[in-house]
């Protein structure tokens, strides 16, 4: 490979990609509820982007290509180290970093936020992150999870009552739901 | 619209903004509560970790030359085993093969030797260079050193032109066939039959030296190797 069209690659993939860098860490970071685990993967998920960036054709969706890439990483890790299950209750200010992070104006409330959030189990987290966060359409979400849409939009329902049951705004609304599947 | 249809339609997603899920929205107070949380709830998400800090990292071309290169074979890891297992077999069936392969060489050489018993006795009589260098000829072998040769004859090893010579050693006669059609990648010494032999290997060719004596066939063999070679 010559200088040259080394260094044209390295553009292209500073142009595509790195924008992209806050949004594929706080999708790691949703995923893994760890900031160290959240920048492993990040690390991961660019250098493994670096080394298949010839695949990556249209380069408008660099950020899904990323966060697909990044959701691989996040259960190759997991698969690889076997992290330990992250005890909500232990994540304190001073042990996750991640929560810490708060601006003093609304922290407690924040931290309420997002201590329902990481409680909420991972396939209602996941698909919550990708609408809300990254601005996904249910037939994206389903098209990256690799479900139907009726499954994600269930999915969403209940990630949605659970946080608002949670954030004491109200009943948990798909437990009927969650009942008449039973 | 009925109630709960609003509702699982709004809960999987409040953007939904179809005419009749906006005018229930309108006409049900307790609904229009419902879409409140459901979108206040969304703020709360959409903000959660907005203000995360990203840490910053190095490209990642720099962190690939900073990792030391993996020893992989690009295979998955069952692939590999897989691999590895067959290998193994491979090995252990061309192992197999060369030995009994060489185990029926050896025994048709004794039974060559044992049918050219009367030549094999120490003897003063020399055989001239001229008549040594004809058998070897009809192998393509040359001589390329004296050798102290009592007889020499062609005969057939496995169907194969074998030059047979009986070399006399300190400790005895020596039967040496020179065999052009076989290939061994190192020597190989045997006792069979109340014979002492070895079989030499030399360049794409090779030698089977027996004698009844370790060191006639030592003596022979060094003999052999030194005393004869291949036409290139």
């Amino acid at each position: 490979m010559s200088g040259v069209s080394v260094n044209a690659r390295q553009q292209r993939f500073l142009a595509l990609c790195e924008p992209c860098r806050a949004d594929v860490f706080r999708f790691a970071l949703w995923l893994a509820r760890s900031r160290t685990v959240a920048e492993e993967v990040m690390q991961e998920t660019f250098l493994r982007a670096w080394k298949s960036l010839d695949s990556l054709k249209d380069g408008d969706s660099a950020k899904s290509w990323l966060l697909t890439i990044a959701r691989r990483e996040h259960a190759r890790l997991y698969e690889r180290k076997r992290h330990p299950t992250v005890n909500i209750d232990e994540l304190t200010a001073a042990e996750s970093p991640a929560l810490a992070e708060s601006p003093e104006r609304d922290a407690d409330d924040l931290r309420d936020v997002r201590r329902a959030i990481l409680e909420l189990e991972d396939e209602h987290r996941e698909a919550l992150v990708l609408q809300v966060v990254m601005g996904y359409s249910t037939q994206e979400i389903a098209h990256e999870l690799g479900l139907n849409e009726g499954a994600v939009s269930t999915r969403l329902f209940r990630a949605r009552n659970r946080l608002r049951a949670r954030l004491g705004l109200g009943p948990d609304e798909s437990k009927e739901d969650d009942d008449a599947a039973r | 619209m009925q109630h709960a249809e609003f509702r699982r339609l709004f809960g999987a997603d409040p953007r939904r903004a179809e005419p009749e899920v906006l005018e229930h929205r309108r006409g049900c107070a307790e609904c229009a509560r419902y879409a409140d949380d459901l979108e206040k709830i969304d703020r709360l998400v959409g903000g959660a970790f907005a203000d995360v800090p990203v840490p910053p990292a190095p490209p990642p071309w720099e962190i690939e030359a900073q990792r030391p290169a993996r020893v992989r074979l690009g295979l998955p890891r069952w692939n590999a085993l897989a691999a590895t297992v067959l290998l193994t077999l491979f090995v252990a069936l061309i192992w197999t093969a060369t030995a009994r392969d060489r185990a029926t060489l050896i025994a048709d050489i004794l039974k060559h030797a044992e049918k050219e018993r009367s030549v094999f006795v120490a003897s003063s009589k020399r055989v001239e260079n001229p008549k040594i260098e004809a058998a070897l000829k009809k192998a393509g072998a040359e001589l390329i050193a004296d050798l102290p040769v009592s007889i020499a004859r062609v005969c057939k090893v496995r169907g194969n032109v074998a030059p047979h010579l009986i070399i006399q050693t300190r400790d005895g006669a020596v039967h040496v066939m020179v065999l052009s059609e076989e290939r061994f990648w190192r020597s190989h010494s045997f006792v069979q039959d109340g014979y002492q032999g070895k079989l030499v290997p030399q360049g794409k060719h090779a030698f089977a030296v027996i004698g009844t004596s370790e060191a006639a066939v030592e003596e022979a063999a060094e003999l052999a190797k030194k005393g004869i070679d291949w036409q290139k």
